[in-house]
């Protein structure tokens, strides 16, 4: 947990940036998490601190560490202000092509030049955010996946106006994070996606369809191609509202069958059962939390 | 009925893997296999098994004897006369299937079970070769066998309830769990393997990914034991083909099209591990 020189930006204290803040704080760097409401600030420090408890308990840090962690390296704010001596600030705001322009508008007002601008859209044109960023040569995408916290894989996929140097910057800053950064090209989904979305797409369609129950399928996923998880568990995860989102964003630009979402997506939306996190989805769940320690 | 004694048509490749799980599970395996060569190569393949796991540590030296003790093999079909299931195990020609489905049948007893262990053909077809449709089934281990902990286990349209509760009863007794799945192209594992694959041979054909980010991002992103290019050097690129293609013809959707990639590398003669490069190269030793 070495002090590194600069400090981070993370834009939004959702999901995904309260686990990339926990990623960058546990790296040493001074991490700047900007939301834009207090409550929903407070949610995320809150879900941070209750995952660094955990990472004490498993002997993963000590006392010490987290209270470095929490109390020096993490700073919550509301304004952008803060986010002057950032090298890099990340965005994990909604899926939304204006709130991310916006956000990086908001941020190049106040971010010396050479901060680099990342995008961590799952489904969106990095060319398209990077265009009216303000910086389109310094601003690229780096998709971390869910949980962010546990997962070391980051997809990093350049704009076409992304510079060389912004690129290699990048990849450096991914040693120092110490996740392991991954090139990828710039078409819908990039890899993770691409293949993911389609896979559980597959998986919902043929349970409609009456080829196996939802136990069976997950059975023999896992036991017979060694998959840590079934697809149901899985998207009993990420949520159907996000596979409904995710699959549709893929699906216009594509127009690719496989991404098109099979009618129980859609159904189960309706009815609220979007998974863990309202606790009926595939499978039925009690108390929530954040995953990992 | 209980299953005591078991057969196995075909000692190459999974064959040997299967006499091992079944053979190693404490029941006595009879193996034929019409092609003497095939049985020499099958039975040093299974010592070598034998001799692996207790090398690893997975099997007691003083079981070593034993195990050999309970195999016996032979190219003379009547040595399956007096199994109670029989494991079809031989190359993947339906012909051959169909055939050796109606011989067995002339040799077994009526209530001995004849299973298949197709992976891309009707089980029904071939299960209906038998003079009791009703005993027999399609059992589909799923690849690296020692390693896969399951068995598909396939109801063909004639399979009696009490055959297959016999069968994953026998399968939990050698250690592995089953799913029980209809008899429609792919089973499950399949059915949903098979697609990706394809996707991913065709997104890495279309140059938007190398070899190496795209396995390092699918293996790490998702967890899988291996990315899709190492995995498919490693179970062979021409078996991948002959999936992909017996599906499709069955089931003629694009998405288990036959990808171009693959079709041009196997005339190519690259076809992965076994001929020392598929997508990545291999030396001898590796
Ligand atoms: N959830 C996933 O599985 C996943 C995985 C990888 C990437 N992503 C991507 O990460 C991004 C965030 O996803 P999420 O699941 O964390 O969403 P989320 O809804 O949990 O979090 C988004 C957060 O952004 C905040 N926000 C919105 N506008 C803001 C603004 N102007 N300033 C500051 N904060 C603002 C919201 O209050 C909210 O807390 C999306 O681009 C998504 O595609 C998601």
């Amino acid at each position: 947990m070495s002090d590194q020189e600069k400090s981070v930006g993370v834009l939004g204290a959702g999901t995904m940036g309260s686990g990339i803040a926990i990623v960058s704080a546990r790296a040493g760097f001074k991490t700047i998490l900007v939301e834009r409401d207090k409550e929903t600030l407070d949610k995320g420090l809150d879900l941070i601190d209750r995952f660094f408890v955990k990472s004490v308990k498993k002997g993963k840090m000590t006392p010490e560490q987290k209270d470095l962690v929490m109390k020096k390296n993490l700073i919550g704010t509301l304004k952008y202000e803060d986010l002057t001596d950032c090298e890099f600030v990340i965005e994990a705001v909604f899926e939304d092509l204006e709130t991310k322009k916006q956000v990086f508008c908001q941020a190049n007002e106040v971010c010396p030049p050479e901060t680099i601008f990342a995008s961590n859209t799952s489904t969106l044109s990095v060319t398209s955010i990077a265009a009216d960023s303000g910086r389109p040569d310094r601003t690229i995408g780096v998709h971390f996946c869910l949980p962010a916290q546990v997962m070391k894989l980051v997809e990093v996929t350049r704009g076409i106006q992304t510079s060389d140097e912004t690129y290699d910057r990048t990849m450096e800053f991914g040693k120092k994070l110490n996740q392991v950064f991954v090139t990828t090209v710039e078409t819908p989904g990039f890899i993770l996606n691409h293949f993911i979305v389609a896979f559980n797409n597959s998986c919902i369609k043929a349970y409609e369809e009456g080829l196996a129950s939802v136990e069976d399928i997950d059975k023999a996923i896992k036991l017979g191609l060694g998959y840590p998880m079934g697809p149901f568990e899985l998207l009993d995860y990420i949520g159907m509202d996000t596979q409904l989102q995710v699959s549709l964003a893929l699906f216009e630009q594509v127009q690719d069958q496989r991404f098109w979402p099979p009618p129980l997506v859609r159904r189960m939306v309706d009815a609220g059962h979007l998974g863990r996190k309202t606790g009926k989805g595939f499978y039925e769940y009690k108390g929530a939390g954040m995953f990992g320690a | 009925m209980k299953i005591e004694k078991v057969g196995i048509a075909g000692f190459e490749g999974p064959g040997v893997e299967i006499a091992y799980i079944v053979a190693g599970a404490g029941y006595p395996v009879a193996v034929w296999d019409a092609d003497k060569q095939a049985l020499d190569r099958g039975k040093n393949a299974f010592n070598q098994f034998v001799d692996r796991a207790i090398e690893s540590g997975t099997l007691e030296k003083e079981k070593k004897e034993q195990i050999l003790s309970q195999l016996t093999s032979g190219a003379d079909v009547t040595l399956l006369k007096d199994v109670d299931l029989v494991i079809e195990s031989l190359s993947d020609d339906l012909d051959l299937k169909n055939k050796v489905f109606s011989d067995l049948s002339d040799v077994v007893r009526t209530d001995t079970v004849l299973a298949t262990t197709t992976s891309c053909h009707s089980v029904t077809e071939i299960s209906n070769n038998a003079t009791n449709p009703e005993r027999a089934l399609g059992m589909h281990f799923l690849k690296p066998l020692l390693e896969r902990k399951l068995v598909e286990v396939v109801r063909a349209l004639n399979s009696s309830q009490e055959t297959i509760d016999l069968v994953v009863d026998f399968c939990s007794k050698i250690g592995k769990e089953t799913v029980v799945a209809k008899d429609s192209p792919g089973f499950i594992v399949n059915y949903f393997f098979v697609p990706y694959m394809n996707q991913a041979l065709n997104y890495y054909d279309h140059g938007l990914g190398d070899k190496k980010g795209l396995d390092t991002a699918l293996k790490m992103g998702l967890g899988y034991p291996k990315g899709p290019l190492s995995l498919i050097d490693q179970s062979g690129l021409n078996d991948h083909l002959h999936l992909t293609s017996q599906l499709y013809d069955r089931l003629k959707d694009p998405l288990f099209a036959p990808p171009p990639i693959l079709k041009r590398m196997v005339d190519g003669g690259k076809l992965g591990k076994k001929s020392g490069q598929g997508f990545y190269k291999y030396d001898e030793n590796s």
